[in-house]
């Protein structure tokens, strides 16, 4: 998996293709490198190829282009995953009810569409910012933020496996997937990081191309 | 001698007493039933509308011994009285059906029947009381499933709209800012590529308001083959086509549109790893398009279980579907004398389109035939 680069890089997933262009044009004249996906196996292609600081995401995708339910997927895929890209969610949908679902599965930020340039810079600025912030505190510190969705009254055995989860997902996230290298960050043994995988359920997400090279 | 006639008299009297009334029930009963029918076949010709019925179905109530009916109702706030025949002090039976914003108070004005007479006119008086209450629900129902597709129907309007205002948006920002060649370059680079997907959109959603086009649309040639590569490129569908180039002399608009609500059913259902298989050919004076995918057991069975329903306006398999694409692509093509139909054959699941070559040679053939 490739580092974050110097100028930031977003991507931008839409089914519009004419949406796409213009933000790309718009990102790409204040020095974002963009990536443009129109579906979720396409961002989940670029996802797997390089590290985005921000994702600019419609959730009306197809085949539900008038329903939140792939956009919302989507960011749930992405949280499950570790990916710490910020999520804009920049949508036509404004009903409430996908407003709080996005925030439950983590967006970053909920923009309705249409949206002014201004305001939509500001959102991509800002998110960009505590992307790289995030980073920074990881790589000097050594501190990994987790997003938890923890029920109240439901005890703590919950929040603490949720938390395990995140944590363990994150780490072989960040070294792609190299059990030893995780079990040394974590200060476990690799029985100890196989033994979490299993429990989990967690599976290494390959980039495509890899992925069709590795058949017979 | 006496008593021997009347062992033969006797049984005689009581068997002709018995067939008399055999024959009476047999008559009342043949007459119920005449009733109930009656009053299911006004139900019918009336099209389940409560207000017509009450209207005609009175005779029938008359005939079955009713004297009078009243039927207070409150009709979406409506308040009105329906009267029929003689209303007495004292009605014999009170019904009170209520649903939504409906509501009917039926009174039945019987006079002191006995006996069958009586249970038959209940009969009668309780159908019709059932068959309104029907056509209450009905109709309740319609209304609720119409109120649902409009929202429905605003809602995807209004997504649409609120792209195609991003889209200007945005583009108004970029022209302000181009202050070089190279910012022209770049705009219109990306302009080349996002305006035929604005335009489609842009039809999509005037056709979905229009839901048919008028029939004064200009007829031109149109080569067939460049026309569906375009529409299923810009919905970016793959396709296999093995077609000759027809040239048809329709209206392009009106067949754009077909194409586009035909094709964007394999985009939001088909099998999205499988191409669009696209062929042609002709017959007589027209050109007949396939349009299909070979697709799995479980689909094919899916489509074919629902295969009467395609059709059906605002039915949709998927949620965010408006259910009104191959509504409208038959209806747009029956203005021009074209066919749709769904092709189902091994694996192969899609539709055939029958084209006519030329609007105008079909017209003049119509107008020489008819001299």
């Amino acid at each position: 998996m490739t580092r974050i680069q110097a100028k930031p890089q977003v991507l931008i997933v839409d089914d519009d293709a004419a949406i796409r262009a213009m933000l790309a044009l718009t990102l790409e004249y204040h020095g974002y490198v963009v990536s443009e996906a129109d579906n979720l196996a396409q961002a989940q292609a670029c996802l797997a190829q390089q590290t985005f600081a921000v994702i600019v995401l419609d959730l009306g995708l197809p085949p539900d282009e008038h329903l939140a339910t792939q956009g919302l997927a989507f960011l749930g895929w992405l949280s499950r995953e570790g990916y710490g890209a910020k999520v804009l969610v920049l949508t036509g949908q404004d009903h409430q009810d996908n407003a709080y679902a996005c925030v439950k599965a983590g967006a970053f930020d909920f923009l309705l569409k249409p949206i002014s340039e201004a305001k939509l810079l500001s959102a991509v600025e800002r998110a960009t910012l505590f992307f790289q912030q995030t980073q920074r505190m990881k790589a000097e510190e050594g501190f990994q933020p987790l997003y938890v969705n923890a029920q109240l009254g439901e005890g703590m055995k919950a929040v603490r496996n949720q938390a395990e989860e995140k944590f363990i997902r994150q780490v072989l996230f960040d070294t792609d997937f190299n059990v030893h290298e995780t079990a040394r960050r974590l200060g476990l043994k690799r029985e100890n990081v196989y033994y979490l995988i299993k429990k989990y359920h967690i599976q290494r997400v390959l980039d495509p191309a890899e992925d069709e090279g590795s058949t017979p | 001698m006496s008593l021997n006639l009347a062992i033969f008299v006797v049984p005689l009297v009581l068997g002709g007493l018995l067939l008399v009334v055999v024959a009476y029930l047999k008559y009342q009963s043949h007459q119920l039933k005449q009733h109930i029918q009656n009053l299911y076949d006004i139900n019918q010709a009336v099209q389940q509308d409560a207000l017509d019925f009450i209207q005609q179905a009175w005779s029938v109530l008359q005939h079955s011994g009713c004297q009078g009916l009243r039927a207070r109702v409150n009709w979406f706030g409506e308040h009105s009285d329906m009267c029929f025949g003689q209303l007495h002090a004292q009605a014999s039976e009170h019904q009170y059906i209520a649903q939504g914003d409906i509501a009917i108070e039926l009174a039945f004005y019987t006079p002191s029947l006995r006996g069958e007479k009586r249970y038959m006119a209940q009969l009668v008086q309780q159908t019709f009381t059932q068959l309104l209450q029907q056509d209450i629900y009905i109709k309740l129902n319609q209304i609720l499933l119409t109120q649902q597709r409009l929202e429905r129907f605003q809602l995807f309007a209004q997504h649409d709209l609120k792209n195609l205002m991003q889209f200007i948006e945005l583009l108004g920002d970029q022209v302000e800012r181009i202050h070089s060649a190279q910012d022209y370059a770049k705009l219109i680079a990306r302009l080349k590529v996002s305006l035929p997907n604005v335009k489609q959109r842009a039809q999509r959603t005037l056709g979905q308001l229009k839901t048919s086009l008028s029939g004064d649309t200009e007829i031109e040639l149109i080569a067939l083959q460049a026309l569906v590569t375009q529409v299923a490129a810009n919905l970016m569908l793959k396709v296999e086509m093995q077609t000759d180039d027809h040239v048809l002399c329709l209206s392009k608009p009106l067949i754009s549109e077909v194409l586009v609500n035909v094709l964007s059913n394999f985009r939001d259902h088909g099998e999205t790893q499988q191409p669009v298989c696209i062929k042609s050919y002709t017959q007589g004076a027209y050109v007949y398009l396939e349009l299909y995918q070979f697709v799995s057991n479980a689909k094919r069975d899916y489509v074919v279980q629902n295969a009467r329903r395609l059709f059906e306006p605002f039915w949709s398999s998927s949620e965010s579907g408006m259910g009104l694409g191959l509504f409208l692509a038959r209806s747009l093509l029956t203005k021009i004398d074209g066919e749709i139909h769904l092709i189902n054959e091994n694996q192969r699941l899609g539709f055939v389109l029958r084209l006519p070559l030329s609007e105008q040679t079909l017209a003049s053939e119509v107008s020489s035939v008819s001299k």
